[in-house]
């Protein structure tokens, strides 16, 4: 599969004007990383790490302080206006809907900025608002939405020009655990069904879990980690936990290293009890991410 | 209907004034009341004028009807701001501060172009309606001088739009010059809200080159009495050079964008 995303060594600095002159910030610091056409990654990383900066960069509304990268082939910052006819993206704190009008009249401006001949985003439109089951959303004001009506919405909006690579900035954040599942299985099924080349930053390791195979750790503007989300979980487990139920109905539950055998454990677990049921569970992403930052603090 | 346009341009901005237009007229009884309210606040101050006028006839070779077209000339000028270009200007400077223009920037369109159109405001209805009635009104209007009245209406929203882009543009190259920008904005229209014939000499020639606020109060009045196409090319090349340099001005800043991570939606 060709690459996608070609990330080489982008770096961001952002000059702050203060009191006492002028400060550097520098955001992001000669990250690289490539992606390949149709699979879905996730950019992770503590505020300010350079997620968003990033993002902004590849999706050219930042210009880079320096390196290069390309989408598509096409270089973000020169071929602007024919890369945008290519690319889509949802900024979870941003809005393409206009606020006082139903979403469909905003779809219907959307259309005409991509160029869709009318007849043609007619059918797609109707097909994304099926799938994304808009049907009794999509000509009420987005004033009266919810913020998760609103979101199908908005990634609706990022699809009707049927974009080969879509960039998601926290699509799910500040949605209940219901509408978060629904935008992440209705994600699902649209990248699997058009093989759109994702990527997402998040901070819910749901979204990551269930959407993307692979992670890219951001942290200080650095790139601390690319590994898949499986391997990441396995190569950086720093514990297990073992549970017994013993045949009086009671639990016992041992925290053992990653490194340390399930034998030594389980023999000090059985004891003198019979052991009804045993489970071996690895600790969720989000301690294996929060220690993965934690480590990282110091650099 | 947008619809029926094939020119990928054309049906883009007719969509995107479409889209604009409904969702100002969405919010009805918001739109009718800043239509009167401004129609009235036009009346007003011309009755001011309509007193002094009604005691010295005359002032510097103006008569009422003079004045009345040369508050129907900058009336309707703003009001093609208003309704077809009022993303420039104070719009635009609050999508710089925030760091809202992201949305404008992801769209495959002319950037400028897209923002300035994207806005209207009621209240320029209401300054076209009183505009067209004084304009009339004034009886300077005739066959033989109406295609000199369109180019003076061209060269005001011209120049309104243009320093608008520029004013809306200040906030890429200083912080929070928002308020700034509104205050520089409402003092140029203030002179252009007094008599032309009052400035001569320097005052004149300032208001006619540098801060061009004559070119829309002064010169149009002259014009609609005896044309002269010296100062018609003048216009011309003031209004021109106004446009390009704030369509610079704002390329220039757009590179120093530094976005931002507010929570907000296309009001």
């Amino acid at each position: 599969m060709p690459q996608d995303i070609i990330v080489d060594h982008l770096s961001k600095t952002f000059r702050i004007k203060d009191r006492n002159g002028v400060k550097e910030i520098k955001a992001v610091r000669s990250v690289s990383f490539q992606i390949e056409g149709g699979s879905c990654v996730a950019f992770i990383g503590p505020n300010g790490a350079g997620k968003s900066t990033t993002l902004k960069m590849l999706t050219s509304i930042l210009f880079p302080s320096g390196g290069s990268a390309e989408i598509l082939g096409m270089n973000p910052w020169t071929d602007r206006a024919k890369l945008m006819r290519r690319i889509g993206a949802v900024f979870g704190q941003r809005s393409q809907l206009w606020y006082h009008l139903p979403a469909r009249r905003s779809f219907d401006l959307i259309a005409a900025i991509y160029d869709i001949p009318d007849s043609k985003a007619r059918t797609w439109t109707n097909e994304l608002i099926r799938r994304f089951d808009l049907k009794t959303l999509i000509d009420k004001p987005v004033r009266s939405l919810s913020l998760g009506e609103r979101m199908r919405c908005e990634i609706v909006a990022s699809l009707i020009h049927q974009p080969a690579v879509l960039f998601l900035d926290e699509p799910t954040i500040g949605l209940d655990v219901e509408a978060k599942g629904l935008i992440r299985d209705l994600l699902t099924d649209q990248i699997r069904q058009t093989g759109t080349t994702v990527l997402m930053t998040s901070h819910d390791t749901g979204d990551i879990e269930q959407l993307c195979e692979r992670v890219l750790m951001i942290n200080h503007g650095r790139l601390i980690l690319d590994t898949t989300v499986s391997d990441m979980k396995q190569n950086y487990l720093t514990h297990r936990e073992i549970t017994v139920t013993y045949d009086d109905g009671t639990h016992r539950t041992l925290q053992i290293s990653a490194a340390q055998s399930v034998n030594n454990a389980l023999t000090k677990l059985i004891g003198h009890k019979t052991i009804r049921d045993l489970s071996v569970s690895n600790p969720p992403l989000e301690d294996i991410i929060r220690a993965l930052y934690k480590k990282d603090k110091g650099v | 209907m947008a619809a029926d346009i094939k020119h990928p341009h054309l049906r883009f901005l007719t969509r995107l004034y479409k889209t604009a237009f409904e969702q100002t007229l969405s919010l009805k009884a918001s739109f009718i009341l800043r239509v009167l309210f401004m129609i009235v606040n036009n009346l007003i101050m011309l009755i001011g004028w309509f007193a002094v006028f009604g005691t010295f006839k005359t002032i510097n070779g103006w008569t009422f009807s003079d004045f009345m077209f040369m508050t129907g000339l900058v009336v309707t000028s703003f009001s093609i701001w208003s309704i077809f270009f009022r993303g420039a200007g104070i719009y635009t400077a609050r999508l710089i501060e925030y760091g809202e223009l992201d949305t404008y920037l992801l769209a495959p369109k002319n950037i400028l172009l897209h923002t300035l159109c994207s806005q209207t405001d009621p209240a320029g209805f209401g300054d076209l309606l009183s505009g067209i009635i004084l304009l009339t009104a004034s009886g300077l209007v005739s066959f033989g001088n109406v295609g000199i009245l369109l180019f003076c209406l061209i060269v005001g929203a011209t120049l309104f739009v243009s320093l608008n882009i520029f004013l809306g543009s200040l906030n890429f190259y200083t912080a929070d010059s928002t308020d700034f920008g509104e205050r520089l904005f409402y003092l140029f229209l203030n002179i252009t809200g007094y008599p032309g014939c009052i400035y001569g000499g320097t005052a004149k020639l300032i208001l006619i080159s540098l801060l061009p606020a004559g070119l829309i109060s002064i010169l149009p009045v002259e014009q609609m009495h005896h044309a002269n196409a010296t100062t018609l090319v003048w216009m011309f090349c003031i209004a021109a050079l106004a446009l390009i340099g704030s369509v610079l001005f704002f390329y220039a800043g757009l590179k120093r964008y530094a976005s931002g991570n507010k929570i907000g939606g296309k009001l």
